[in-house]
């Protein structure tokens, strides 16, 4: 990456011969007349070609960006604001574990009338372990949805039923307060079950069977990009603004930057992260929060780390704010919680900026003096006779340089020593997840908008629990706000995460920022809390 | 002629036979699996998936299972893209990597044969010493530092070429000139040596002691015989243009297998990641054996069948 501006000025000879070639090109007349009104087409760049565009068995964001274009769930996801969808309306129980929904008038892509059954049969779908699809965990709030996963239930035991084609009765195990805005996430999205089991395996591979119920149809899908035009059918077509949206696989940050500079992109995601201080200065460059927490997983049940006194030292040393600014070039936030910023308890209070400081600084700086006495008092003053660990991360330049600053944090307030050693993705899965590290990088993505999607992860069970730590009173605590809402079940996972905070079996580094420039001629772009686009509102002006 | 190229294929059948066996055995003891990811699925469906893939066999059942459909060509479905075959990704990713190829060895052959004749005539001359110093200039420079380098001066900045795809002629331009870079350099600096070495030879002196005009003494005499390395080098830089190259499939975002190639090592995706280490076995030595079969027409004094 580091090419691009290294070489800058050793090619300024060659760019400023070669540009009297262009201006002459120019003059000539090869370029066209700048078009009075600007096409209404959006490109964007999708780094890799999808797995597969199934909703039922996708689990990839870039796919979710089509299929959020091209279907619509009971409810959509407008810059986390939830408007309605095929559902006009729903009603709770007083129990708070049935939800009834009613659906309005709406078509497939082909003019077929979308039914409470195509909701019923595509739930159940995901969650029928022949499938396999790999996104069914998003599925186990739904009665039985984790049995029947399992293997261990029928799909009639499944908690969704369609009482009439208008109707959609949904039966969950506990009250789940953010249900509704699971029915608009991309997995929870209906398919045809004619199409689907005409050919489950292939259908989803050609624009031709693709038949969606959303703002979009796709129009062209090959090896090299896709495009997506509006979906004639769509029961409410008279709101979508923006007529075709094309998106490539272009999957090297430095093209896809040449792309957006030449006007072939509209919307720039990937960069070189080098090239981060000057498009960061960029008219139209935006950082939007995302559901997020970078950190490193401890394994407890090695010594030292065993020890919690040694697992804060670690913690408390790391100065985050210089992680932000200097490594990260300034526009990441520094994290002090593994439950990632934005998501609300039930009085809409930040879960995680009310949860505490855990003995961290909050703007992120480190507190040297504290490491230092906690790792004294666990007999390393000084970090003598500390055994040099190894702090693993999968291979990357970024997670590299990450390392690279943390391994001298502790290095300078601790005095230990800490080898770097990276693995190749699927090598690092295996040892993060057999227990054979002792520091390792981690990363996650919440998967809806609530605490729980990164407190149940660390349950003593939970095959994420890559710390190994195991807490008696957690699990508890844990499994007790499945059942509980409002007040009492926020008091549950405060408390639960404070357990967890306060032994520190993870060192929360920062939330990552998902960065963009859109050129303020683009306008309209929308955001799913989930982190996909739609366009549908978007006008280029 | 005819047992030469019997027992050629003879051998090439053994290689082939040992490479898939190698790769297959390999490529199942590095660690990880297709369906390994942050979060984990749950072993039944583990063990459906595992099924449905048939990883749940012995090794050598699978091994056997693999085999037998290679024989019928049958390279089996891909682990990661769901519908989609192996055979399927070779159909679709393999005419664009070929038509870049295809452009990429004409570029080379068109440029770097007549370069090299070029700077061995003018010896030592202004001209000679430059190309000399590109040709080592080109193959010295990683392709992905030449392919990012191009984008930036002819794409970004003096929008002549596209960045991306491979739509229009125009889009061909900056891959060939990224892939073929040091295949032309090293092409220029064969044709150069062979070239000069030709012309120290004794049938050069007689030819010229008989008064042979300079023109033929190089063209008819020199270039023949200067050739012959280049013909050898024609079989690998055919196999290697027309499989794609990761690097330069990448940064110009070209739908070819190079990059199929590398994400199935990364997504331990075992057929596709077969598949394709087959193909371009087979196509590596099918050019090596063209190649050995032009030698005869080149040079008589080579004779293959002894």
């Amino acid at each position: 990456m580091n090419a691009i501006s290294n070489t800058r000025n050793g090619a300024c000879l060659v760019v400023c011969g070669a540009v009297a070639v262009a201006l002459l090109i120019s003059v000539l007349g090869c370029t066209p007349p700048a078009a009075a009104q600007p096409e209404q087409v959006i490109r964007y760049n999708l780094t890799t070609e999808p797995k597969t565009l199934d909703p039922t068995r996708n689990s990839d964001l870039m796919a979710g960006y089509i299929i959020n274009h091209c279907y619509e769930g009971l409810l959509r996801d407008s810059n986390g604001k939830l408007i309605p969808g095929i559902a006009q309306s729903w009603d709770v129980s007083a129990d708070g574990k049935t939800y009834t929904f009613h659906l309005r008038d709406a078509k497939w892509s082909d003019g077929k009338p979308v039914t409470a059954k195509d909701f019923e049969y595509s739930w159940k779908r995901v969650l029928d372990p022949e499938v396999a699809s790999t996104y069914a965990y998003i599925f186990y709030f739904i009665k039985n949805g984790e049995a029947r996963y399992n293997g261990k239930a029928t799909p009639e035991d499944v908690g969704v039923t369609a009482k009439d084609d208008k109707t959609l009765v949904v039966e969950l195990e506990n009250p789940t307060s953010f249900f509704p805005q699971l029915t608009a996430f991309m997995a929870y999205m209906p398919v045809r079950s004619d199409i689907v089991e005409n050919d489950p395996e292939k259908w989803a591979l050609s624009a031709k069977t693709y038949a969606g119920n959303g703002p979009y149809i796709l129009k062209e899908y090959g090896a090299a990009g896709l495009v997506m035009e509006k979906n004639p059918n769509y029961w409410n077509v008279s709101a979508v603004k923006l007529p075709r949206i094309e998106s490539s696989f272009i999957n090297e940050a430095s093209t896809e930057l040449a792309a957006f500079e030449n006007g072939d992109l509209n919307i720039l995601e990937n960069f070189p992260s080098a090239e981060m201080p000057r498009i960061s200065k960029t008219k139209g460059f935006v950082a939007f929060p995302q559901i997020v927490t970078y950190f490193y997983t401890i394994n407890t049940e090695k010594k030292p780390l065993d020890d919690v006194r040694v697992r804060k030292a670690l913690a408390l040393a790391v100065d985050r704010k210089a992680l932000v600014e200097k490594v990260l070039q300034g526009v990441d936030i520094p994290a002090i919680n593994v439950v990632a910023q934005g998501l609300l308890d039930s009085a809409g209070k930040d879960f995680s900026k009310t949860s505490g400081n855990f003995g961290m600084d909050p703007a992120g700086s480190a507190k040297p003096d504290e490491a230092r006495k906690l790792l004294a008092g666990a007999g390393y003053p000084d970090g003598k006779d500390f055994p040099e660990l190894t702090l693993l991360y999968n291979t990357s330049e970024a997670h590299k340089q990450h390392a690279e600053a943390v391994q001298e944090m502790w290095r300078r307030e601790l005095g230990i020593n800490v080898k770097l050693m990276n693995q190749e993705w699927q090598v690092f899965l295996e040892s993060r997840k057999s227990g054979n590290y002792d520091i390792a990088r981690g990363h996650w993505w919440g998967d809806y908008a609530d605490p729980m999607t990164f407190l149940d992860m660390f349950t003593s069970d939970a095959g994420t629990n890559w710390p190994r730590w195991k807490n008696a009173e957690y699990d508890k605590l844990i499994a007790q706000s499945m059942s509980l809402s409002g007040k009492e079940r926020d008091e549950a996972m405060y408390k639960a995460n404070a357990i967890f905070m306060n032994d520190m079996p993870i060192v929360p580094l920062f939330y990552p920022t998902d960065d963009f420039v859109i050129p303020e001629n683009v306008k309209g772009v929308e955001r799913t809390s989930w982190s996909a686009f739609y366009f549908g509102n978007t006008v280029i002006e | 002629m005819a047992r030469f190229v019997i027992s050629r294929v003879f051998s090439i059948a053994l290689t082939l036979a040992v490479i898939v066996t190698l790769t297959f055995f390999m490529m199942h003891s590095i660690p990880g699996g297709p369906f390994a990811q942050d979060k984990e699925v749950p072993p039944e469906v583990l063990r459906v998936l595992e099924a449905k893939y048939r990883l749940d066999e012995p090794l050598y059942v699978q091994y056997a299972n693999y085999v037998k459909g290679l024989l019928v060509w049958d390279l089996g479905p891909s682990f990661q893209k769901i519908g989609v075959s192996v055979n399927d990704i070779i159909k679709q990713s393999m005419p664009a990597s070929a038509k870049l190829g295809a452009v990429t060895f004409v570029f080379v052959l068109l440029i770097g044969i007549p370069a090299g004749i070029f700077s061995a005539v003018k010896r030592d001359s202004f001209p000679d010493q430059a190309i000399r110093f590109m040709a080592t200039l080109g193959q010295t420079i990683p392709s992905f530092v030449l392919a990012t380098l191009l984008i930036y001066i002819f794409s970004s900045r003096l929008r002549i070429f596209p960045t991306f795809g491979l739509r229009t002629w125009k889009h061909f331009v900056l891959p060939a000139i990224a892939l073929g870079g040091y295949s032309l350099s090293f092409v220029t600096r064969l044709v150069r040596s062979s070239m000069l070495e030709a012309m120290g030879q004794d049938y050069i002196r007689t030819a010229r002691a008989k008064g042979v005009p300079e023109f033929q003494v190089f063209f008819k005499h020199a270039l023949r015989n200067s050739l012959i390395p280049v013909v050898t080098y024609i079989g690998p830089l055919i196999a290697t243009v027309i499989t794609g190259s990761f690097v330069v499939e990448k940064v110009f975002a070209i739908p070819g297998m190079g990059k199929f190639f590398v994400d199935s090592i990364t997504n331990r995706d075992y057929t596709v990641l077969m598949g394709l280490t087959i193909l371009d076995a087979i196509l590596l030595c099918a050019a090596i054996l063209i190649v050995d079969l032009i030698y005869g027409l080149i040079d008589p004094r080579i004779r293959v069948d002894k």
